[in-house]
């Protein structure tokens, strides 16, 4: 180490002996030198007093929300299995059609939309529902919010192809592209979403409300839409993914902060497993 | 027992309560929104839940989830680094003095917005620095970065926070004047 004393300084500025300064050889050098030098001693104090008050300062200013540990915890995967409600339903092998698709997406993908619509409605009456099979229990109540006319104004607004105004392979090009456009944009995205390609993005009100579709290409199509909660007063919170099977299509819900998300498939043998 | 055992993957109730605090700060640093950083934390313990649980040494836990939501800031920003070539590893040698009684009397909302008025590069050292005692080295790995290049963003980030802290002073000085000035006659007596 030279011995230019102001980069002596600027080295003592930055020692502190809590954050390892002993460890690191330039930094140690300089704090035994400022054990000989009463004026570098003193600069070294002040600094010290200085990052130690700021420290205190910052803990007491930054905020955590209060709801935050309680969020985080529902996320906890020891916890999914102590529930009667999986994370996700995984298809049992019996249930699993021929996969005989040779349709468009676009069809698939408002087939599979009025589908769940239909079960959705089917299902909003307790009394009126059919014996459900054990696999396919009611991971979420999605009928029990406005969830539901909300999935509903979407499959009828999936009846037409998605006209994209942006295509793109990158989901964090989306992500700018709605971000800048002020529409609600994907950023909790599952790790299994994530990974895969995109086609591209769309955006389109309903009832006033701006709804945003992102298209995932893979094995097998999906789309995941994103609405602001607000919009939806009244729709439920739910902290984690979940899962509702219908007629052999799933379909996915999840809300983070100010965001509603529900993501569907084309295909009936979309694992959502991996998907979440 | 198991819970002492090295090898036994952190409980993760125990891992959400020890560090949940300190990964909020640290996102808020980051993000400086709100909502933004409790969404990066939650991203990061739903990164854990899928992937973290096959850590290999349990004591790394703390580091790979500040790395693992630094990692996640990073490409939600699509990775515009700053300092995408070569950066300067150079010491701030030119640092304004700041007298311990003023720092003392700052208000400790306002010593956030001077923290939050820094470049991000500096930023998020300085945060892990003062707010969890990491050790150069800690923060270094967390940032993916050499020490020397710790360092370096540490002594210039302080220098910005001075500068921050002098500003934010002295505009709460010109509007307490302000609020002074426009104070209705009656107040006065």
């Amino acid at each position: 180490m030279d011995n230019d004393p102001k980069r002596l300084c600027a080295l003592l500025r930055i020692a502190r002996t809590e954050n390892g300064a002993a460890a690191e050889p330039e930094l140690a050098t300089a704090l035994r030198q400022a054990g000989t030098d009463p004026e570098l001693a003193a600069i070294a104090k002040a600094e010290a007093v200085f990052d130690r008050t700021m420290a205190a300062k910052l803990r007491e200013g930054i905020a955590v929300p209060a709801d935050l540990r309680a969020r985080l915890l529902a996320l906890d995967p020891a916890r999914a299995t102590d529930q009667p409600e999986p994370l996700a339903v995984p298809f049992p092998p019996q249930a699993r059609p021929a996969r005989t698709w040779s349709v468009s997406i676009t069809g698939l993908a408002a087939a599979a939309a009025v589908f769940i619509v239909g079960a959705l409605v089917l299902r909003s009456p307790p009394a009126a529902t059919p014996p459900a099979a054990p696999t396919e229990q009611p991971t979420a109540a999605l009928a029990a919010d406005p969830l539901s006319s909300l999935v509903q104004a979407v499959a009828q607004r999936m009846a037409s192809p998605p006209d994209f105004e942006y295509r793109g392979a990158n989901l964090d090009d989306l992500r700018q592209f709605l971000n800048n456009s002020s529409a609600p944009a994907p950023w909790m995205v599952p790790a299994g979403l994530r990974d895969r390609p995109t086609e591209g993005c769309a955006t389109f009100l309903i009832d006033g409300s701006p709804i945003t579709l992102v298209v995932f290409k893979g094995d097998h199509s999906y789309r995941l839409f994103v609405a602001k909660r607000d919009d939806f007063p009244g729709c439920a919170e739910r902290y984690r993914p979940a899962v509702e099977k219908v007629a052999g299509h799933a379909v996915a819900v999840w809300t983070c902060r100010k965001a509603l998300y529900f993501v569907t498939s084309d295909s009936t043998e979309a694992n959502f497993d991996d998907l979440l | 027992m198991a819970s002492t055992d090295p090898t036994t993957t952190p409980d993760f109730a125990e891992l959400v309560t020890a560090h949940y605090e300190g990964l909020y700060r640290f996102a808020l640093s980051l993000t400086r929104q709100e909502a933004d950083a409790a969404d990066l934390v939650q991203q990061t313990f739903l990164i854990w839940a899928t992937k973290g649980t096959s850590l290999r040494d349990p004591s790394k836990a703390k580091s790979w989830l500040f790395t693992s939501l630094y990692r996640e800031f990073l490409r939600l920003r699509r990775r515009a680094e700053p300092f995408v070539g070569a950066e300067p590893e150079m010491l701030e040698y030119e640092a304004e003095p700041i007298a311990p009684d003023v720092v003392e009397a700052t208000d400790a909302s306002v010593a956030v917005e001077a923290l939050q008025e820094i470049d991000e590069t500096f930023r998020a050292p300085l945060t892990l620095f003062y707010l969890e005692n990491m050790t150069y080295k800690e923060i270094a790995e967390t940032l993916g970065v050499p020490i020397g290049t710790v360092m370096s963003r540490l002594s210039r980030g302080k220098a910005q926070l001075k500068a921050a802290l002098k500003r934010a002073q002295k505009s709460a000085a010109a509007a307490r004047l302000s609020v002074r000035d426009d104070s209705p006659e009656e107040n006065h007596g």
